[in-house]
């Protein structure tokens, strides 16, 4: 069972990804900021990540997708903090044996990802007029939790790289 | 005793603040929490509790240096 999970600032950059051994379906899914939210042009999503507890859920739901559905690899990565309209803010690898269970614990993984895992996101909205004001709203600054940092929960033999 | 909560999301635009403070008995389960949350704060109904990483039960005692938050609605992804 190899699991890696990583927070990262910002938009996620192409990583390069290696086929491990016994490997018969490697699938990964890529959640990509929208250009537009209710007919709203918008500019970016800000992501708001309560750190160590969503990194302890992420790595708890890729466990649960091993046990569950037998995959042999799950690596995740979720951006913190402002991603722009087009850039990458979620990426999600699993591998397995056969494509059956590896496309169905993606599925599962990101319902209950929607469910269980502290991260939310605000629209950014481009302005309506040439010099207007962005519709934004910021979280505001915690000062309980820690503010998000790069965390690997637990580092694949395969050390896929980001 | 007062218990910090810290608040995200839609909570924490809805309340106006990153963290409230609630006053409960000594060694409050986490429903009392909530219920003291929820009479303030009546929108805050549909979250659940995490104490120090990690979602309870209703039951759970919270201690004086436990690091308890809301967790409402997510949308991570």
């Amino acid at each position: 069972m190899r699991v890696l999970v990583e927070i990262v600032e910002g938009p996620l950059t192409p990583v390069k990804l290696q086929v491990g051994e016994g490997t018969g379906a490697f699938v990964v899914f890529e959640g990509v900021v929208r250009g537009e939210e209710d007919g709203r042009k918008l500019e970016a999503l800000e992501y708001q990540v309560y750190e160590p507890m969503a990194s302890k859920q992420l790595e708890s739901l890729a466990n649960e997708m091993v046990e569950e559905f037998g995959v042999l690899d799950v690596a995740v990565w979720h951006s913190s903090g402002i991603v722009k309209a087009g850039e990458v803010s979620f990426r999600l690898v699993i591998e397995g044996v056969h494509r059956h269970e590896s496309l169905e614990a993606v599925g599962e993984f990101i319902e209950r990802m929607k469910r269980d895992v502290p991260i939310w996101k605000q629209p950014i909205f481009a302005p309506t007029k040439p010099g207007g004001r962005r519709s934004r709203s910021n979280f505001e600054k915690h000062d309980g939790p820690k503010k998000p940092v790069r965390t690997t929960a637990k580092k694949s033999k395969r050390k896929p790289k980001q | 005793m007062k218990v910090k909560v810290l608040l995200f999301g839609a909570e924490e635009r809805s309340v106006g603040r990153p963290s409230v403070d609630v006053e409960v008995a000594d060694s409050p389960r986490a429903s009392d929490v909530l219920n003291a949350l929820c009479k303030r704060w009546p929108e805050l109904k549909r979250a659940r509790l995490a104490v120090n990483h990690a979602f309870v039960p209703g039951d759970q005692t919270i201690g004086a240096k436990d690091e308890v938050a809301l967790i409402g609605m997510v949308s991570g992804g």
